[in-house]
């Protein structure tokens, strides 16, 4: 159960996966999102969800209503179910944690007020996408369930035949992380706070695009591979993808920026071996948080510069123990946030003076 | 003293218990005035939708999974002339598997899968169909291969080469699929009771009725067949004709349980022996409902196991099933000499 949910949090929760679009010639995506449009109406709002990443597109289409009628969602939302740790970072952002009725599971929880919640019974585990508690979700009498956007899970199949809206957040999707952050749109609508989340997503996007001014100046660009090999796969992120805008928006380079696709390139660790040889910097390598643990681990890999140079970091910062980080869960709404990271990490004279926030060089 | 007189009533409160147990144990407390609420005709209740729209289903539906996964096995069995033989262990299961990754990952997967879990009729009979041929295109290869091998360890040894063939198979299939489909394959292949609609637990339960009541009308026919090729022969049966007649039934038990609920491992070769244990017959009359109702039984106690009542959270089916029934193939290996009828 364990390893399953690894699997899923590393391979697609970071770095997701997509069709494969055709080849990538343009450098930098926009920043507006590409899975949703929200429109308000007369005492409400309409959201349409656009499933652009499935093998046959379509459009999903919920109703938000003061006054709900059959098959509209009660606006606003005062129970609400949040399947992905995403999500959490998003209410967050809205403050009003009592409208939140049930998570995926505790270990994945790293806001403090969220835990003293749950802790307090206040608010459910109902399980994994997959291992889903049916019963109790159904117990909950949730207003609506955001999932994590994967399709063909039975259990929320059986929920939505069950009249509870089930909304698919797919954000890992987009292929920026300012319309990744712009979910939070989504959520803060459902909890009525669409006007309030707007104006911090602003502040968060002016304080992004100037961050990213200051990078054009620069001159030399590390080059920068992420990630470490699962089971005979190494993902990277694929050009279209928003790590690779991310990536490219602080001023490093990819070996494969270039690539099509919005979500990871899955490649043989042989070919990811050869680029971290002329590699500056080496992202996220695995579980691993000190040198020795990269050394039994990895053993391999400690030829590539980024090792013998130090230029290893992992996001682990801000982490607890079992799995809760708020690299997962606060990071995607504060793409500016992470951005800073990233710059101080490619471009160590950049910035004024500071810490990083979620990522940290491995521990001797 | 005559085993069967008190078999029967055993058996089936048995099963009345555990259906009964599976009904009112879950991570949700259901009191009893959600009970009475719910005979004296509310729906519409938390309690009432969590009774008949989530238990009922996955009840009904394990039920009539380990009564065809069961009869299944006892017919191979005897088909095969072989105690160890099973859906599972000679890899028809896989085969089941291969028919429904055809349907699921054949570029059209996404639509076809969600139409299998609305109650679209039609659709389900597409996956259906699907999973019933793998099962009998994998059951027929195993078959003819048993024509040429007489040791029935050896046979079996070759059926698990099939069966990991075939799953090869669908891994290169896997890996040539959008993401996306392999999710869906994924979760379908840990085996669940949960994701079967009340619409598709009724379908499965038919299925399982329909071909065990056709079973039970050749009973004579696969008690001759126990006897060996050339006895049966010489008595007038056409053991071709029987042949393929217990091919089908098996291939369609096995590829509708295996479509609804996932692979499930194990049942189908266990269940028989704890129904020869307990009637103490080798008879397709006795053995065959003994079997059906056993195996509803057990399967309804592997799922009320997963689930631990109370937790949220759930032990992979296949899981339980295997920690239970592999046990009961080592315990028949041990007692090969028991079996000698058989081999």
């Amino acid at each position: 159960m364990k390893k399953y949910h690894l699997i899923f949090l590393f391979i697609f929760l970071l770095f997701g996966c997509g069709p494969l679009a055709n080849s990538v010639t343009h450098t930098s995506f926009s920043s507006s999102p590409r899975g949703f449009s929200l429109t308000e109406t007369e005492g409400g709002w309409d959201l349409d969800v656009i499933r652009f990443y499935l093998p046959s597109p379509d459009t999903l289409h919920f109703a938000f209503r003061r006054q709900p009628g059959p098959g509209d969602i009660r606006w606003p939302a005062t129970r609400i179910v949040c399947l992905s740790a995403t999500q959490l970072g998003m209410v967050a952002m809205t403050g009003k944690w009592e409208a939140l009725v049930g998570v995926e599971n505790r270990a994945f929880v790293y806001d403090s007020i969220l835990l003293a919640r749950l802790d307090a019974g206040l608010v459910a585990e109902v399980g994994a996408s997959g291992q889903l508690d049916l019963e109790r979700l159904l117990a909950l009498q949730p207003d609506l369930v955001f999932s994590s956007g994967f399709a063909g899970d039975p259990g929320l199949q059986r929920l939505e035949e069950l009249g509870i809206p089930v909304i698919p957040v797919a954000e890992w999707q987009e292929s920026h992380p300012l319309a990744r952050a712009a979910w939070a749109r989504v959520i803060g609508m459902a909890m009525g706070e669409e006007k309030e989340i707007s104006e911090v997503l602003q502040a968060g996007q002016q304080r992004y695009d100037s961050l990213r001014k200051l990078v054009q100046k620069v001159e030399v660009r590390p080059v920068v591979i992420t990630g470490s090999p699962y089971q005979g796969v190494w993902s990277v992120p694929a050009g279209e993808s928003f790590l690779a805008s991310l990536l490219r928006d602080a001023g490093a380079v990819s070996p494969w920026e270039n690539s099509p696709g919005t979500g990871s390139l899955n490649l043989d660790p042989e070919v990811v071996f050869a680029e971290g040889l002329l590699a500056d910097v080496w992202l996220n390598p695995g579980t691993a948080k000190t040198w020795n643990e990269l050394e039994q681990a990895l053993s391999r890999y400690s030829v590539f510069p980024a090792v013998q140079t130090r230029q290893v970091f992992n996001a682990y910062r801000l982490s607890r123990p079992g799995g809760a980080n708020a690299y997962w869960e606060e990071a995607p709404a504060h793409p500016d946030w992470l951005l800073e990271d990233l710059i101080r990490i490619f471009h160590p004279d950049l910035l004024p003076a500071g810490e990083l926030r979620y990522y940290q060089a491995l521990q001797p | 003293m005559n085993r069967q007189l008190w078999i029967w009533p055993l058996l089936l409160v048995l099963l009345g218990l555990l259906f009964v147990a599976s009904l009112a144990l879950g991570s949700v407390e259901v009191g009893w005035e959600s009970w009475q609420a719910l005979f004296a005709g509310e729906r519409s209740s938390r309690d009432s939708l969590i009774l008949l729209e989530i238990r009922l289903p996955r009840a009904v539906s394990a039920m009539a999974a380990g009564a065809g996964l069961g009869i299944a096995g006892l017919l191979m069995q005897t088909l095969f002339r072989n105690p160890l033989a099973g859906p599972g262990i000679l890899g028809i299961t896989s085969g089941a598997g291969l028919g429904v990754a055809a349907v699921m990952l054949s570029g059209a997967g996404s639509a076809t899968l969600a139409a299998l879990r609305s109650v679209q009729i039609g659709e389900v009979w597409t996956i259906l169909l699907a999973a019933a041929l793998g099962a009998g295109l994998v059951m027929g290869i195993v078959l003819l291969l048993s024509w040429r091998i007489k040791d029935p360890v050896v046979l079996l040894v070759v059926g698990v080469m099939v069966g990991q063939m075939t799953m090869a198979v669908v891994s290169v299939w896997q890996y040539l699929s959008q993401p996306e489909e392999i999710r869906e394959y994924l979760l379908w292949s840990f085996g669940s009771f949960s994701g079967v609609t009340p619409g598709q637990s009724l379908i499965l339960l038919g299925i399982v009725v329909v071909t065990g009541g056709l079973a039970m009308l050749g009973t004579k026919t696969w008690n001759l067949l126990l006897l060996g090729e050339s006895y049966a022969q010489s008595l007038g049966l056409s053991v071709n004709r029987a042949r393929v007649l217990l091919i089908a039934t098996t291939s369609v038990l096995t590829g509708a349980v295996t479509a609804l609920c996932g692979p499930i491992g194990f049942i189908g070769v266990a269940v028989p022996h704890l129904a020869r244990g307990l009637t103490g017959r080798a008879s397709h009359g006795t053995l065959l409902p003994a079997t059906a109702l056993a195996g509803a039984a057990l399967m309804l106690l592997c799922d009320l196991i997963a689930r631990l009542p109370g937790a949220s959270g759930s032990i992979p089916l296949n899981a339980v099933t295997i920690l239970i029934g592999a046990p009961v193939v080592v315990a028949v290996l041990l007692n090969r000499s028991r079996y000698r009828g058989m081999w």
